[in-house]
């Protein structure tokens, strides 16, 4: 940067830039990518950003074990080789991914139910970030957590690797009724609905023998501070979406869009747009497939053009019934 | 009432709607706001202005070369057709109009270097100096590019840096004014369509 800027006025890592990053996706298809390779077809079949992985959620599905955050040189690998921002995933809790993450210098993290979850009772401490972060949800309190934890975006959880859109449109239409919902409530239905999030952040009492109770503790006894300010900023955010009649952030859906249909069909649901996992490099040919959803995301609203995408792409991937699966990732986070 | 064409080819656009309509109250004009997707739709409803947000400049070239959008390049004859319609390019909209890639002059006569700044931890809010506004503006700048040089006004800086380049009535801008609580240049655009 030039040595003229008065480099003591200007503010970095601020809310409004978290959140601004997440807005110039509005629009976009983010792709899963695990090589370099990967990321070059996303980035020429217009790809807003790419999001690095060390394998795709059915990969993830099918080999079972422990999934991390991927490997520090294939994320510094595919941030040279392509010019749109790279999102990495970090597990659910897992601090210690996240700032090698922040460190590595990628654009937004992922703090994913994909992933392997590294705390059973608290999710990543998101204000604290100088980079922005995007969480999955399923429905509208769970959304609220994470927001006033600080995510900067949200997506649908969806149900990740099994090209079944059954479980976004769930969360999607979840979170657009609750929030219909706690428009009409009136003060007592508000506050009940701030103790029922609220039960999201005493999973430690839960699981404790002895009768652990966090409001009693002192102070610093949750990540994100006492449980009093959880309770604010839990409080802050609710009567924002009552307010706007939308989640305050960018909204996404991401967990089994698998085809262009897929995309418009939860473009159309309202969503900002679209995380594209497994749907693109398990199909038959990825680089049409990524180019006929971003063209079906793109004009979500004109049928025409939805079924030209749609005659671009050869087979999708293989899809699996939620019913039939052994983990439910959309259960990871609550 | 004062039509202004808001271009969709991918990008943060809610907050320009929102920017819009508060310039417009404070103003007492009355607008409309038209989602363009495609060139038919820019043709046919022929708006006073247009603002074309930003987002990522790769993907905005892909939706708008697309031949079911062929925006790109139809809004850039359609921006030279019309020298006396106002329009707003913010970050990656400002590389469009600085590189339109279509054989032809660019709309604002000056170098843009894409993604100059870094990736999102180096993005940052500094105060701006506009001269087209008369006074500083809040700027907000996201994995904002750069302009190198210009031979067209230059309409704002930051420090020594050219900011915002202004070519007639075009106007391309390196940060999101839409992000602010300042409307200024929202404001310019409306004026801008009821003359001066």
């Amino acid at each position: 940067m030039s040595g003229t800027l008065d480099l003591t006025k200007m503010r970095y890592g601020t809310e409004l830039l978290k959140r601004g990053f997440a807005k110039m996706q509005e629009g976009g298809v983010v792709m899963d990518v695990v090589t370099p390779e990967e990321a070059h077809i996303a980035e020429d079949a217009g790809a807003v950003s790419v999001m690095a992985l060390e394998r795709v959620p059915a990969d993830i599905r099918a080999m079972g074990g422990v999934a991390r955050m991927s490997h520090p040189t294939m994320i510094k690998e595919i941030m040279e080789t392509t010019s749109i921002p790279v999102m990495a995933k970090a597990r659910i809790g897992h601090e210690g991914e996240a700032r090698v993450l922040e460190s590595l210098g990628v654009d937004m993290i992922d703090e994913s139910e994909v992933l392997t979850p590294a705390d059973p009772f608290f999710h990543i401490p998101k204000k604290d970030f100088t980079i922005p972060f995007v969480c999955g949800c399923t429905n509208l309190g769970e959304a609220i957590r994470r927001i006033s934890e600080g995510a900067a975006m949200i997506r649908t959880k969806g149900e990740a690797g099994t090209g079944n859109v059954v479980s976004a449109v769930q969360h999607a239409s979840l979170v657009a009724g609750e929030i219909k919902h706690i428009q009409s409530a009136d003060e007592q239905e508000r506050d009940d609905m701030v103790d029922i999030i609220m039960q999201g952040y005493r999973r430690m009492n839960d699981a404790s023998e002895f009768n652990l109770t966090l409001e009693n503790l002192p102070d610093g006894d949750t990540p994100f501070g006492t449980m009093g300010e959880v309770k604010e900023d839990v409080e802050s955010v609710l009567d924002e979406v009552a307010r706007i009649g939308r989640l305050p952030v960018v909204t996404f859906s991401a967990g089994g869009i698998a085809t262009p249909a897929d995309a418009a069909l939860m473009m159309n649901r309202g969503m900002d747009g679209i995380f594209v996992g497994s749907g693109i490099f398990k199909s038959s040919d990825p680089s049409l497939t990524a180019e006929a959803i971003v063209l079906a995301t793109h004009h979500f609203n004109d049928p025409d053009v939805v079924a030209e995408a749609c005659s671009l792409v050869g087979e999708a991937m293989p899809g699996l019934e939620i019913e039939t699966l052994d983990v439910r990732l959309e259960e990871r986070g609550w | 009432m004062i039509s202004v064409g808001l271009v969709m080819l991918q990008g943060a656009r809610h907050d320009h709607i929102s920017s819009l309509n508060e310039a417009s109250r404070d103003l007492g004009l009355e607008i409309e706001i038209i989602e363009i997707r495609k060139l038919s739709e820019l043709t046919s409803t022929d708006p006073d202005a247009i603002v074309i947000p930003g987002g990522e400049s790769t993907t905005m070239r892909k939706t708008g070369q697309d031949k079911s959008s062929m925006l790109i390049p139809g809004m850039f004859d359609w921006i030279r057709d019309n020298p006396s319609k106002p329009v707003l390019g913010t970050c990656a909209g400002a590389i469009l109009l600085a590189d339109p890639q279509d054989g032809n002059p660019p709309l604002v006569e000056a170098q843009i270097d894409r993604n100059a700044y870094g990736p999102q931890y180096e993005s940052f809010q500094a105060t701006v100096r506009s001269s087209l506004l008369g006074r500083e503006f809040p700027g907000i700048f996201i994995r904002a590019p750069k302009f190198i040089s210009s031979e067209n006004e230059v309409c704002a800086t930051m420090g020594k840096e050219i900011v915002g380049v202004k070519n007639g009535r075009v106007i391309a801008l390196t940060f999101h004014p839409e992000l602010s609580s300042d409307k200024g240049f929202h404001r310019w655009l409306l004026e801008s369509v009821c003359g001066e």
